[in-house]
């Protein structure tokens, strides 16, 4: 049996879930195996589940599982996997997913395995996962009876496949107030403001090409007349030429744009991380070996000073 | 508070645009490369040095890697660390588990003999394997309380204040002392080293202790490429002559009228 670990909201599962729950019947249709499923959730997430092929729902309970809390999760979680003994427990690589399962881990002493793309389940589990920021496949063998593994987002689209019905089993852990010792006391939600990196149709992207702060000012203007929001390299927060929250790339934001004007960038594995789904990439860069040249559809080879003045003249003159 | 505070960095090559892999594939080819660390180490190494300033008390930093690593030991005694630990191995291909092993063996050492550290800070993950696991595994070692991958920190008296950023929004945690925080980066802005701390790192200590890993469940078999994306840019022109080939792409993909 493949178990999945299942968060959602207010009994809606995120993608990275449905992803999850997809990703596990190309795993369940390799070995045979059916398809359970563990949420701290309500009874009604069964029908949404059934949707996507689990057969069965563990609904975790406990009056303290009020808010989330890593360390209380995870011994949960260990329980019912020590009482179902599944062959894989498997979550989405997202903070929690792989906070989570970190712990499970480390309950059950079994190495973790994150950001899953691939598993080939023979004699031996060969699996494949995102390292390096995405720039790298990285193989290993798993010599351990349970698989705990976290699926690298987006690996896999979310597509239905109903079975016939999904039974809800009710699970109480056994907990213990140090269990809640990191428990979330409150959430902010946050505010979007104005253009953002994440929707903007346009986006245009500074690096140490632009020199100085001062030196986003003709990327500002450029922004202005494209109605396009404006980001940076980890050179240009780093320096304090941006603020990190305009910062492109693995550890910055993950943009995808129809256009991304790259000016000055010169396309490290870790920015394009962030980038590499843009529909297209202009590059503005003094260097025609540029890396980022063989990511990009269009380059203009020169001073990002002199060539987006020269942009914004012609996009006035039209 | 005094605050004795430990961070955990990892070496790695800085590998730019392409990566080069050795030909049995299990080691990324870094003649010719500089090295660096994760940007979210910089910060969890920049906020031990903001705590201590401001509270007192003292900050060290441990990697476990080859015997390079100590050049980025150096770098952030130079930033304004106190003193360093280096973990030796010959090899580095080590998992997350033994890693976490490791440390927490070298720390529960420390702490006996110099007391407790009140904060142990992680990166949220590594800048090559990016496994987001030894954090958590330290901290479980340990018996403290932990959250990955955090935004924001204040320390009011024994208490750690926290903010991690999820879907959600901002989360809020409250954690007793001692505890273990793995940073994202954005928290701060890491200083760079200064001529002046350069030349005092050379003199702060180093202790260097030999580690060998233990056996676990996953074993490591080899770097694989990803499908490369080899477009070729079409290039427009050079300088600013190519404006005009600029609006024109950009009518075409009907972005401006
Ligand atoms: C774990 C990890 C995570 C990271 N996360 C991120 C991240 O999220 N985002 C990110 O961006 N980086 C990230 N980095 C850093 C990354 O590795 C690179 O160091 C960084 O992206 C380089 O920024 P850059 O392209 O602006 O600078 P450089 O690599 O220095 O490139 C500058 C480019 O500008 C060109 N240029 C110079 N002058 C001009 C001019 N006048 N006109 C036009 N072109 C010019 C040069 O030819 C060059 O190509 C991360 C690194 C690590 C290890
Ligand atoms: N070899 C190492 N030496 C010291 N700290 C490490 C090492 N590997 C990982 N870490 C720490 O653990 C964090 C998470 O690593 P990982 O679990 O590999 O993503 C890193 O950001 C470092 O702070």
């Amino acid at each position: 049996m493949i178990l999945v670990f299942v968060e959602h909201r207010d009994g809606q599962p995120d993608v990275a879930s449905l992803q999850t729950l997809s990703f596990a019947r190309t795993l369940a249709a390799q070995t045979g195996d059916s398809i359970e499923a563990v949420a701290f959730g309500p009874d009604s997430l069964a029908d949404i589940l059934r949707d996507y092929g689990v057969s069965r729902y563990h609904s975790i309970t406990d009056d303290q599982l009020t808010a989330y809390a890593c360390e209380a999760w995870a011994v949960s979680l260990q329980q019912l996997t020590d009482l179902l003994r599944p062959k894989v427990l498997l979550a989405p690589g997202s903070v929690k997913g792989n906070e989570v399962m970190a712990y499970v881990g480390a309950l059950s002493s079994l190495c973790v395995v994150t950001n899953v793309c691939q598993v080939s389940a023979g004699n031996e589990w060969r699996i494949t996962r995102s390292s390096w920021g995405g720039g790298l496949f990285e193989n290993v063998l798993i010599e351990q009876d349970l698989a705990l593994l976290t699926l690298a987002t987006n690996t896999v689209e979310a597509s239905e496949n109903a079975v016939d019905s999904c039974d809800t089993l009710p699970f109480t852990p056994a907990l213990q107030t140090k269990h809640f010792r990191a428990q979330i006391k409150s959430v902010e939600s946050s505010v979007d403001e104005g253009m953002s990196l994440k929707t903007a149709p346009i986006v245009i992207g500074g690096g140490r090409g632009v020199g100085s702060g001062e030196g986003f000012a003709v990327l500002e203007e450029l922004g202005e007349i494209l109605q396009a929001a404006v980001g940076g390299s980890r050179v240009t927060t780093n320096n304090g030429w941006r603020a990190h929250k305009q910062q492109i790339g693995l550890t910055g934001n993950h943009i995808s744009p129809k256009l991304y004007i790259a000016c000055g960038i010169s396309g490290a594995i870790q920015h394009m991380a962030g980038c590499k789904n843009s529909e297209t990439i202009l590059v503005i860069n003094t260097d025609e070996n540029a890396p980022i040249l063989s990511h990009a559809d269009y380059g203009v080879i020169g001073d990002l000073h002199e060539i987006v003045p020269a942009i914004i003249e012609e996009l006035k003159k039209s | 508070m005094e605050m004795n505070i430990l961070v955990c960095i990892k070496q790695i090559p800085d590998v730019g645009g392409k990566i080069k892999l050795s030909d049995d594939g299990r080691e990324i080819d870094s003649r010719n490369l500089g090295f660096t660390i994760s940007p979210h180490e910089e910060c969890a190494v920049e906020q031990a040095i903001q705590i201590v300033k401001a509270e007192g008390g003292s900050a060290t930093v441990l990697t476990l890697g080859i015997a390079d690593s100590e050049n980025q030991l150096r770098d952030s005694l130079a930033r304004g660390m106190n003193k360093g630990v280096l973990l030796h191995t010959e090899n580095s291909n080590w998992n997350a588990n033994q890693i976490a092993h490791a440390i927490t063996a070298s720390i529960k050492r420390m702490e006996a003999d110099n007391g407790t550290f009140d904060l142990i800070l992680f990166g949220v993950e590594s800048a090559d394997r990016g496994n987001a696991q030894v954090g958590v595994l330290v901290a479980h070692a340990l018996d403290r309380p932990s959250v990955n991958g955090i935004n924001g920190l204040e320390i009011e008296g024994d208490v750690a204040l926290v903010k991690r950023d999820s879907d959600e929004g901002t989360e809020n945690y409250e954690l007793g002392l001692p505890a273990v925080l793995s940073v994202k980066d954005g928290m701060n802005l890491p200083r760079f080293p200064s001529l002046k701390g350069t030349v005092m790192a050379k003199k702060k200590p180093i202790e260097i202790i030999a580690v060998e890993p233990d056996d676990t469940g996953v074993r490591f078999l080899q770097f694989e490429r990803t499908p490369e994306h080899s477009k070729q840019a079409v290039i427009l022109g050079r300088g600013p002559e190519a404006a005009a080939d600029v609006v024109q792409v950009l009518k075409q993909l009907e972005l401006v009228r």
